[in-house]
């Protein structure tokens, strides 16, 4: 649970990890962009798929203060700012709670261009705060198990959430389907995106 | 007045040093081999390749190609290094440009910058550390628990 109190470290069942994990049964060779910051329990977790994975920690990638409520990226700058291998292609997609701390046109150019680094049929993990305020900084989530995440919060602070509505974020993800949902009893919603690839015009 | 000197002596004698016979030089006995490593310290730069058969400390700056394939490098806190780094063991303390190759291990401790890729079997970064690119490890058995929460996680690790 996020808590308004001292930088804490909570382990909470995820529903949107157990369903991914089992959406990737059996399946080996996985390529994983990680938009969090590198953790070893991560690392470790998806080595056991024969991952390999691309950090590309948004949260210090962008620049200071993070996430400004009226900065907005396009989509050229999410190329400089990721920095992801050219022709790089992932199954897996782990957007933690990014785009709460993005304007809706951000994510919509983020997601546009992450569909350039996306195999059809990738799914892209995230999870959207449904309550009135977050934390001002951004969560770090390591992979406790197939189902549970530990919450890193690095700061007590807390702004107001964007509170993007389901609807909202389903119209930004466009060629992106919704498989699964998960409304957690913290006001986390998680959410499991497949992309569908690009219809032949 | 050497009498008066002579009885204060006497009051107060000093010890007197005696001479000690040395002792009989002692065989040598063979002292066990310390690994060796070589060190490039601080004031040093290096441009071109390193290759080596001794394990390495690096506190300087390299530009080129490290390559200790047997062997244990350390880019220690004051190391910036722009190459590829092949080593038995790679831990990084200070800053990298490039891509790691850990036969066996792969450290980045919490000073530790790497930009690039890593391949290693086993990877361990700590908390803190600064990283980005992408990660190789080889493929292991699917976990069944992860450990519990562990601040300087020490992940990575295989049996």
């Amino acid at each position: 649970m996020i808590q308004k109190s001292e930088p804490e470290i909570v382990v909470q069942t995820s529903l949107g990890l157990k369903a991914l994990c089992q959406k990737l049964e059996g399946i080996s060779g996985l390529k994983v962009l990680e938009l969090g910051p590198a953790r070893s329990a991560n690392i470790e977790f998806w080595s056991h798929y024969g991952s390999r994975i691309f950090i590309a920690d948004l949260r210090s990638s962008l620049p200071l203060p993070y996430l400004a409520e009226d900065q907005q990226f396009p989509e050229s700058e999410w190329d400089r700012i990721l920095g992801l291998p050219k022709g790089g292609i992932f199954d897996v997609i782990l957007a933690w709670d990014l785009l709460n701390y993005l304007e809706i046109s951000s994510v919509s150019s983020l997601i546009h261009f992450l569909k350039q680094h996306c195999h059809p049929g990738a799914v892209l993990f995230t999870l959207i705060f449904d309550q009135k305020q977050m934390p001002e900084k951004i969560t770090v989530y390591r992979i406790s198990d197939e189902s549970h995440l530990i919450y890193e919060c690095s700061g007590s602070e807390m702004k107001s959430c964007p509170r993007h509505q389901p609807r909202a974020i389903e119209s930004v993800m466009s060629h992106f389907r919704t498989s699964n949902s998960f409304r957690l009893r913290n006001g986390i919603v998680e959410y499991l995106f497949i992309y569908e690839g690009e219809s032949p015009e | 007045m050497w009498k008066k000197s002579e009885s204060a002596e006497e009051s107060n004698p000093q010890p007197i040093p005696t001479p000690q016979a040395a002792p009989p030089a002692a065989p040598r006995t063979p002292v066990p081999a310390q690994p060796s490593r070589a060190v490039i310290g601080s004031t040093i730069s290096i441009i071109g390749d390193l290759i080596g058969e001794e394990d390495l400390l690096i506190e300087g700056r390299v530009e080129g190609k490290v390559e200790f394939r047997h062997h244990s490098v350390v880019v220690g806190k004051n190391g910036r290094i722009k190459a590829d780094i092949h080593g038995k063991t790679i831990t990084v303390e200070g800053n990298v440009e490039g891509n790691l190759f850990g036969e066996e291990q792969l450290i980045v401790r919490q000073s530790g910058t790497v930009r690039g890729n890593i391949v290693s079997p086993r990877v361990v970064l700590e908390d803190g550390s600064n990283f980005k690119g992408s990660i190789d490890m080889s493929p292991k058995e699917k976990p069944a628990a992860m450990s519990s929460p562990d601040k300087s996680s020490s992940i990575g690790k295989t049996a």
